[in-house]
């Protein structure tokens, strides 16, 4: 069993029809019911949910203030790597670009991380692009052994592993996992990667279930949206969110909403995302999983940012640096995307508390030890 | 002989059969569940079935319950 | 509602009120019971028969064709609820059984760490197991995975009367759980048994509740009554309680500015 066998069963779906037959009625029922069914969500990511958006945000804040009260978590990105053997052609690493190319030593890795750290931050989410040979999973390894003294929780956005690489990274310190599908739209993923490791779509598709299985803590998925139709998309990350929680009832689910901005790859968003439908995303996602966390990054502005805590958003990156050694030396400037929201992480902490909400910066402190079997029913 | 049937000791020839028991005990065969020495025993083995000394004999059968 | 039927063990039942044969002033009171709350299953236990007194046998007074289920009422432990189960089988009403193993003569609430061991012994062995339980959900993904026919979880402690002070707790597991969940015990009137079927319950079981009526044949009509009326809720899916959107738009009012 694995979730591409879930994906499957919409292969053929009449999204369309589907959405056209969505009425206000239908709409507002679902609002004020307590539990949503999968169509149910899908009905609120429909044209005709967008008259009904206030009503949403009106649910989505009073379901995030039950299951997370007013509290924000903070954490920031640190690039270890940009090497890359991929050439997706919506990403700012993509081996087509010619940039500096450089992975951080292990004395590297500690000078930024003493800098991220001496600004507050307690949570990291180290990042590496697609280059198993060189950024190996003992490098990234050998990374952690330095983090940990930093940072009591660290999560990780790196390339699709086996089981086996996420265990011995697990065991190696890491709690998280991010890993995005990018688009679950299989042709069109085709098209967007033609090159290199990241094409098999469906070992990327399980790789949060092989993250499951050895026993990570977090596991946080995401579709970068603007590539395929935001509905689809959409919908299937929360498919994909619920089909996890299910499996995983131990692991705590979360999603991000990472939307194309331009950047240096020259990329245009085939699928603009506006902001009323990234609203629309949240609120509905929120209805369909309370209890799930939502991650919106720099990648957005500080004034949409702000906007989107009330609205069900759980975690927030923070004073973010998408360059690889970007923390320490600010004279290289190609990061994997542009980033949005310049505030230092002082600033946004005083804006979520300007928002009547407390920044968090640590909610979970790894006790060492195997995780192995806890996820597993 | 002493047997212990449902938790008492009653007196009983020495061998005497299972079945013997039960019939002069009036038990409705079809009613009831005879465990000998914690081994369920069919109505079909009564016959063949020689009581000793110190045997425990369990005699069940349904009544209310929820 | 024709179609809409509980299967069980392999058995489709149309009735979903269970009833306890226990605690009747007369084994013929307790078969009028049966015929008026139309049940299709019902409980007994089993005990040691009394030589020197005469007994009336119970299975006279149950309508042919109903499905025993006999309970492993006074065993402590898995072992034992496993022998009074094997007993039950060898009486040659069928494979049925439900799993009750209490060791806390206080509050009488069931034992899952036992529950769970001896289901497993005992769907493996081929019963039908129906396990009494708390409504805890990790107890019940293990009866799950130990091979349980449905888990029945109480409303309230048993012969309490108190109706469904596990609510939050029931709807988790009829959320959750991939077999049929029939509410047993606690159960005092029949609008908390009403209440369970509009949830989302496969069946209720009840027993006290009607034994204790001041006339419990009317009693049981009345729950027979309640359980349907719950179910046709279920069924027509109960429009929702509305809350209401404020006009104004002070979370997203700053979209359109």
């Amino acid at each position: 069993m694995s979730f591409y066998v879930e994906h499957q069963k919409y292969r053929d779906f009449d999204w369309a029809g589907y959405f056209r037959a969505v009425t206000p009625e239908q709409v507002e029922k679902i609002i004020r019911g307590d539990k949503l069914g999968l169509l149910d969500f899908l009905a609120l990511l429909a044209p005709a949910a967008e008259k009904h958006l206030e009503a949403m945000a009106v649910k989505a804040h009073r379901l995030t203030m039950q299951h997370f009260g007013r509290t924000v978590t903070l954490y920031a990105p640190l690039y270890l790597s940009n090497y890359c053997i991929n050439r997706c052609l919506y990403c700012g690493f993509s081996s087509r670009n010619t940039l500096p190319r450089k992975q951080l030593s292990p004395a590297e890795v500690a000078r930024e991380a003493a800098i991220i750290r001496s600004g507050g931050i307690q949570q990291v989410l180290i990042l590496t692009g697609d280059a198993p040979a060189v950024a190996t999973v003992e490098y990234i390894a050998a990374c952690l052994q330095v983090l940990k003294r930093y940072f009591p929780s660290i999560g990780m956005e790196v390339y699709a592993l086996s089981t086996g690489g996420y265990s011995r990274l697990e065991a190696a310190g890491v709690d998280a996992l991010t890993i995005y599908q990018e688009t679950y739209n299989e042709e069109l993923y085709a098209g967007l990667h033609p090159q290199g490791p990241k094409r098999d779509f469906r070992f990327r598709l399980a790789a949060p279930e092989r993250a499951g299985e050895a026993g990570l803590r977090a596991i946080n998925i995401g579709a970068l949206l603007g590539l395929d139709d935001w509905r689809r998309d959409a919908f299937f990350t929360g498919l994909h969110a619920d089909y996890l929680q299910r499996r995983y009832p131990a692991v705590e689910v979360s999603i991000s909403l990472p939307r194309i901005q331009p950047q240096a790859g020259g990329f245009e968003p085939a699928f603009p995302v506006a902001d009323r439908h990234l609203v629309q995303y949240l609120t509905a996602f929120r209805l369909f999983m309370p209890r799930a966390g939502i991650t919106i990054s720099t990648r957005e502005n500080a004034n949409l940012r702000d906007h989107l805590v009330r609205l069900g958003v759980t975690r927030l990156s923070a004073g973010s640096c998408t360059v690889v050694g970007g923390y320490g030396d600010q004279t290289e400037t190609a990061g994997q995307f542009a980033i949005a929201d310049h505030r230092d992480v002082a600033a946004v902490a005083a804006a979520v508390a300007a928002l009547g909400y407390q920044p968090v910066f640590q909610d979970w402190h790894r006790l060492d030890g195997p995780a192995g079997e806890m996820n597993r029913k | 002989m002493v047997v212990s049937v449902n938790g008492r000791p009653v007196d009983v020839e020495s061998g005497c059969l299972l079945h013997d028991f039960l019939t002069g005990q009036k038990v409705d065969p079809d009613r009831v569940v005879v465990e000998h020495n914690q081994r369920i025993v069919p109505q079909s083995e009564w016959a063949g079935i020689i009581l000793q000394a110190g045997d425990v004999l369990e005699i069940v059968a349904f009544v209310g319950g929820g | 509602m024709a179609s809409d039927q509980l299967v069980i063990g392999g058995r489709e039942l149309t009735c979903r009120l269970f009833v306890g044969t226990g605690k009747y002033a007369s084994n013929e009171q307790m078969g009028e019971v049966l015929r008026w709350s139309g049940a299709q299953v019902v409980t007994v236990a089993l005990r040691r028969i009394d030589l020197q007194a005469k007994q009336d046998d119970i299975l006279r007074r149950i309508p042919p064709g109903v499905q025993l289920l006999p309970n492993t009422a006074g065993a402590r432990n898995a072992a034992e609820a496993v022998r009074i189960a094997r007993l039950a089988r060898a009486a040659g009403c069928g494979n049925w059984v439900k799993i009750e193993v209490i060791a806390d003569n206080k509050y009488l609430l069931p034992d899952g760490y036992e529950t769970v061991k001896a289901t497993a012994t005992l769907a493996a062995e081929g019963f039908v197991v129906l396990p009494y339980i708390s409504p805890d959900l990790m107890v019940a993904r293990e009866l799950v995975a130990a091979g349980a026919a449905a888990v029945m979880p109480l409303g309230a402690p048993i012969g309490s009367n108190r109706g469904l002070k596990t609510k939050e707790l029931l709807r988790i597991l009829i959320a959750e759980i991939p077999l049929p969940v029939i509410v047993d015990a606690g159960l005092g009137k029949p609008s908390h048994a009403c209440e369970a079927m509009e949830m989302g319950a496969a069946a209720c079981l009840v027993n006290t509740a009607i034994a204790g009526a001041g006339d419990p044949v009317g009693m049981a009509g009345a729950f027979a009554a309640a359980v349907q009326a719950g179910r046709q809720a279920y069924l027509a899916g109960p429009d929702r309680e509305s809350e209401l959107a404020r006009a104004s738009s002070p979370l997203t009012g700053f979209l359109f500015s």
